[in-house]
């Protein structure tokens, strides 16, 4: 139940968030995939929100590295969701409910179309309103994706060369 | 898989149950039973197997011992912290680090030891009714814990992170000084807070927990203590719950621990949780209030030359110039921490080409902290443990405006620190920040900055309280040697008895206050 302070406190873009988990859950459960956690399309939405989350730092769109950075991106998120908490892992999971339910993606993120089909720009302003909302639910949003990708990227030794990292040291036996 | 002293220790007929893969219900029976294996659970461990006493350790996070140390946050991370060093306040504002281990927060913290500050120490007695606590009584309890742990300023130079705090505050003259550490042959390789490869840190896990398992201890891991029973006043059983091998969802197998005496060492939120599932008695509501953090501000800047804040001690020079403030403000300790990708990346505000771009300057990255003294003024009462539906607890944190008017100033100040360092730019950690050219441009921008939850970047390592220790029952969850005031056979010897926060990073008041204390439980009083 959505309380009558919790709705003043979130407002009404909040409300529809919380009310729209409930519903997203009672959809039909997803197909079976490589992953632990993900459906196939909460893969999607990380599919399309890591490269401009990490813009500066991906592959370039259709360079030959982009699908490869992508699915290990992918792999990488999944393997961290599925270590976490299962209260923490309910949170993921209405998250993505709530970017995956087409009216609370169009009207609570703002990306009108299907993720595989949304543009760069879309998402990065996508991220931009949910990161300065004036919603703490929705900015809370934003830092579980940042969190998520950004950890999942630079976790990856083979990212290390680009920022100037050797790695860990040599101990020794 | 190389061997290692603590495997060969179990090789050799050490008491150790994996409870993950017990196969049915279990009972133990024990003198004293200890929650938590991590400081004050450690130290409680060594002193009561020592005495002679049949000790059974639950721990509820994994048994990881030096040959698992591969300094890879990816592995580290999930293995060794409270909710994979993902846990959050109630409302996702501040991001709590606290270990859950075998060592608990001594494994993967940075091992700066400090005594505790003698200002915090007359605080708790005139406000809170604090016997026997003073300056002087504690010295002597200091001084073992400093020879039990090895700790020594540190007398190698500081790598460049720590550098940079020294000169920076030396040309602004602001006093620092070298930090205690607690290590032993360290090879300063920087990587303590992922548990040290080289057995060189003195945490609990190599130094107190091998040695109450060589006195004939046994330790449970991987088994969470739900709640403790209670018959006429007297705590009769503990009762535990057996979790996955990857330690996140309990198991149906239990195990039931039958003890003279219970020493609760959760840590903080980690002990008021254990008594709210208990349902022990609580007349004035106190149980898991007053819980504190030192509300951590984060300031990020790129130098000319490399920093390299990923290697060497991750903590070896501190400035405690803002700590007393004598305008009634809230203080701060100035500190750095390591610089490991992953940290960086996550903890860094913004995302896309910004946020490359100082990922790509990692090697030249330096980052201070300010940890905000919260606890001694009404308008820092702290948080508030509760307990989520499934039984784990969550802390509920609001910050007031006292405490943000602290983390913008702390703002200010590490950016000038940083600035006279030599600093090419400077970053504060926030949502609306942008990288600054010299001082002036970040004070304009600073000044500004909405000072709000997930806008601010806030974290803490330090977590206090919960349990606050004191002389008046009507304030107090325990008394000043850390009886439960409503139970006799129960104790609390963890960082959750402090009544407000440090004021310094705390392992070393958590040694020396549960030495004290678990020997007075013994009758030695103040041998
Ligand atoms: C990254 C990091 C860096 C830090 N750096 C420093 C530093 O440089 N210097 C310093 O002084 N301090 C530092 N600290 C803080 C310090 O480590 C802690 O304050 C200290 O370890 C707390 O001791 P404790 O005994 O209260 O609890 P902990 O050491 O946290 O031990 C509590 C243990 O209890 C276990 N537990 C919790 N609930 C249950 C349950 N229900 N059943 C069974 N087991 C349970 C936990 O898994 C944990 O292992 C740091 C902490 C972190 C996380
Ligand atoms: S600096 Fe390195 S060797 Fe020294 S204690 Fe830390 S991890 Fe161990």
């Amino acid at each position: 139940m959505i309380t009558r302070r919790q709705l003043i406190k979130t407002g009404m873009a909040g409300a529809l968030f919380l009310a729209s988990t409930r519903l997203a859950h009672a959809l039909p459960p997803p197909g079976k995939t490589d992953f632990v956690f993900l459906s196939e399309k909460d893969a999607e939405v990380i599919s399309a929100v890591a490269p401009s989350m990490l813009e500066g730092a991906f592959p370039e769109h259709g360079s030959p590295g982009y699908e490869e950075a992508v699915r290990k991106v992918v792999a990488r998120v999944d393997a961290t969701i599925s270590g976490l908490t299962p209260s923490m892992q309910d949170e993921v999971g209405e998250l993505f409910s709530v970017l995956n339910f087409p009216p609370t993606r169009m009207f609570v993120a703002g990306v009108w179309k299907p993720w595989t089909e949304a543009g760069r720009a879309e998402i990065t302003s996508f991220l931009e309103s949910w990161q300065k909302s004036r919603f703490q639910l929705l900015r809370s949003g934003y830092d579980a994706l940042h969190e998520l990708i950004t950890a999942a990227w630079y976790s990856n030794p083979e990212t290390w060369a680009s920022i100037g990292y050797p790695g860990p040291p040599d101990v020794g036996a | 898989m190389k061997s290692d002293f603590f495997r060969d220790g179990i090789a050799s007929g050490w008491n150790h149950i994996d409870a993950s893969s017990l196969s049915g219900d279990t009972v133990l029976e024990a003198d004293v039973a200890i929650v938590g294996a991590g400081a004050g659970g450690g130290v409680s461990a060594e002193i009561f197997s020592k005495a002679g006493l049949k000790v059974v350790m639950v721990e509820e996070g994994s048994l990881s011992t030096t040959r698992d140390f591969n300094m890879l946050e990816s592995e580290a991370y999930p293995a060794l912290f409270q909710e994979s060093a993902s846990r959050k306040t109630r409302d996702k504002g501040i991001d709590i680090f606290q270990g859950r281990c075998v060592g608990g927060g001594t494994l993967v913290n940075w091992t700066a030891s400090f005594r505790t500050p003698p200002a915090t120490l007359k605080h708790w007695e005139k406000n809170f009714g604090v016997a026997g606590l003073g300056t002087e009584e504690l010295r002597p309890w200091f001084e073992k814990m400093e020879s039990r742990f090895n700790i020594k300023p540190w007398d190698l130079p500081p790598n460049r992170n720590n550098d940079v705090l020294r000169s920076g505050a030396e040309k602004l003259g602001y006093s620092w000084g070298v930090i205690p550490r607690n290590v032993r042959d360290c090879r300063n390789l920087g990587y303590c807070g992922l548990g040290c490869p080289v057995r060189a840190k003195q945490d609990t896990l190599v130094t107190s927990v091998a040695d109450a398992l060589v006195n004939g201890a046994t330790l449970v891991s991987r088994a969470r203590a739900e709640r403790i029973v209670m018959y006429n006043g007297n705590a009769k059983w503990l009762d535990c719950v057996a979790m996955d091998e990857n330690g996140i969802h309990p198991r149906k197998t239990k195990i039931s621990i039958r003890a003279k005496h219970f020493v609760l060492s959760a840590g903080a939120i980690g002990t008021p949780a254990l008594l709210l599932r208990s349902r022990l008695p609580d007349p004035h509501g106190l149980i898991g209030k007053r819980t504190f953090i030192h509300p951590v501000s984060v300031s990020g800047a790129i130098f000319p030359e490399p920093v390299e804040g990923f290697y060497g001690a991750p903590q070896s020079v501190y400035s405690d110039h803002f700590l007393y403030p004598d305008d009634g403000k809230i203080g701060f300790k100035l500190e750095t921490p390591p610089i490991y990708p992953v940290m960086a990346a996550t903890k860094l505000c913004g995302f896309g080409v910004p946020h490359a771009e100082f990922m790509k300057s990692l090697a030249n990255a330096q980052v201070i902290i300010a940890l905000n003294v919260d606890g001694f003024h009404a308008e820092s009462p702290g948080g508030t443990v509760a307990l989520k539906k499934d039984g784990t607890p969550v802390l509920d944190y609001p910050i007031t405006p006292y405490v943000w008017e602290g983390i913008t100033r702390s703002l200010f100040t590490t950016a000038r620190i940083q600035f006279s360092a030599g600093a090419e730019r400077v970053i504060p950690f926030h949502q609306y920040s942008r990288p600054c050219k010299d001082f002036g441009e970040a004070e304009k921008m600073i000044k500004n900055l909405p000072m709000e939850v997930l806008k601010a970047k806030v974290v803490s390592a330090h977590v206090m309280g919960g349990c606050p220790m004191g002389g008046d029952e009507r304030t107090s969850v325990v008394d000043c040697e850390g009886k439960l005031r409503h139970a006799e056979n129960v104790f609390v010897f963890d960082g959750s008895v402090f009544p407000t926060s440090l004021g310094t990073n705390p392992q070393l008041s958590i040694f020396a206050l549960t030495a004290r204390n678990a020997h007075r439980l013994l009758g030695n009083g103040d041998k």
